[in-house]
């Protein structure tokens, strides 16, 4: 039963999301903003370490 | 586009891997659902890489050129995953199941459709939304080529071929190769006198590959045998007299059974 346990894991993950962003709009954009940024400064962090090691 | 059973290029993939007189009742590619990860991720990670480049160039100005190359690998993952889609093929003739996978290393696999005893037809909630399913053959041996056929599209119009094939009427069998004309010594007695009796004249007349000299009607012209025997439906038995050479050569052998079984109707 596991694959329709992940299968209910899903589901549930998006109605959340779908929750969360009528509920609260601006604070959800928020989020995504902020999760955006993470995901920036991780990979720019990268990049320029490399940078810096290959100049 | 819709439901085509058999395309043309799936054809051409199989042509000469199957025996003659085999033809294709359904053939296809999977349902597209099957690359929809890979080929979306690709998309996806286009956009979301420019973005980052773009992004990491306006604040640190600084070349980022790497996530390009990044990319490029995703790409490859989604290009390899699109080639093996495009060269797998699914379908079933009047005979077996078949299957043909890979690019480099070809796989094809088959399963007869007589050696399948159990056949499973699955649609998951995902497959419902968007139109694939899931066969699972059973068969008696132990290890199968084709046991589980995932995303298998048009499931519906293709598990209904598949049936329709398996357990639907049989088109009309070409008859076995007819026994030799067993040696007759014509010694002139009655017991020359053979009857041969034709179980089902009127479907055997309106045979569509009856050879021109059928029925025989040698005997019919005054040759020996009954004379009156009707070549037609109401007669189920027809006299046909060994010691007359013209009307021997004019029967087709084939057309008759020389010890018809009484219990078979």
């Amino acid at each position: 039963m596991p694959a329709k346990v992940k299968q209910w894991l899903i589901w549930l993950l998006v109605a959340f999301f779908v929750f969360a962003i009528v509920r609260n709009p601006a604070q959800a954009a928020n989020v995504v903003r902020s999760v955006w940024d993470l995901l920036f400064m991780t990979v720019a962090g990268f990049l320029t370490f490399f940078g810096e090691l290959s100049s | 586009m819709g439901f085509v059973a058999v395309p043309a290029r799936g054809r051409r993939v199989f042509k000469g891997h199957l025996a003659p007189g085999e033809h294709f009742i359904v053939l296809g590619r999977r349902h597209w659902a099957s690359i929809a990860e890979p080929v979306g991720t690709t998309v996806v990670s286009f956009f979301l890489i420019i973005a980052l480049w773009w992004q990491y160039e306006q604040t640190e100005h600084r070349d980022g050129s790497v996530l390009g190359i990044i990319w490029l690998f995703i790409a490859a993952r989604g290009l390899w995953h699109f080639a093996q889609w495009w060269f797998a093929w699914f379908g079933s003739t009047q005979r077996r199941l078949l299957q043909q996978t890979g690019i480099l290393f070809r796989k094809q696999a088959m399963m007869p459709l007589e050696k399948v005893t159990d056949m499973n037809y699955k649609r998951s909630i995902m497959g419902n939304i968007l139109g694939y399913g899931q066969f699972i053959m059973e068969s008696a041996g132990q290890e199968q080529a084709l046991r589980e056929v995932n995303w298998v599209r048009y499931p519906d119009e293709t598990h209904h071929a598949i049936i329709d094939t398996m357990f639907g009427p049989k088109p009309a069998q070409a008859a076995p190769h007819p026994p030799p004309p067993p040696p007759v010594e014509l010694d002139g007695y009655d017991d020359d006198v053979i009857n041969y009796s034709v179980d089902d004249w009127e479907a055997m007349s309106s045979h569509d590959e009856m050879p021109p000299s059928y029925p025989p009607r040698a005997h019919d012209a005054g040759h020996g045998a009954h004379p009156g025997s009707q070549p037609d439906g109401d007669v189920d038995t027809q006299v046909l007299d060994l010691r007359d050479a013209d009307a021997l050569k004019s029967v087709s052998w084939q057309q008759y059974r020389p010890d018809p079984d009484p219990y078979d109707d």
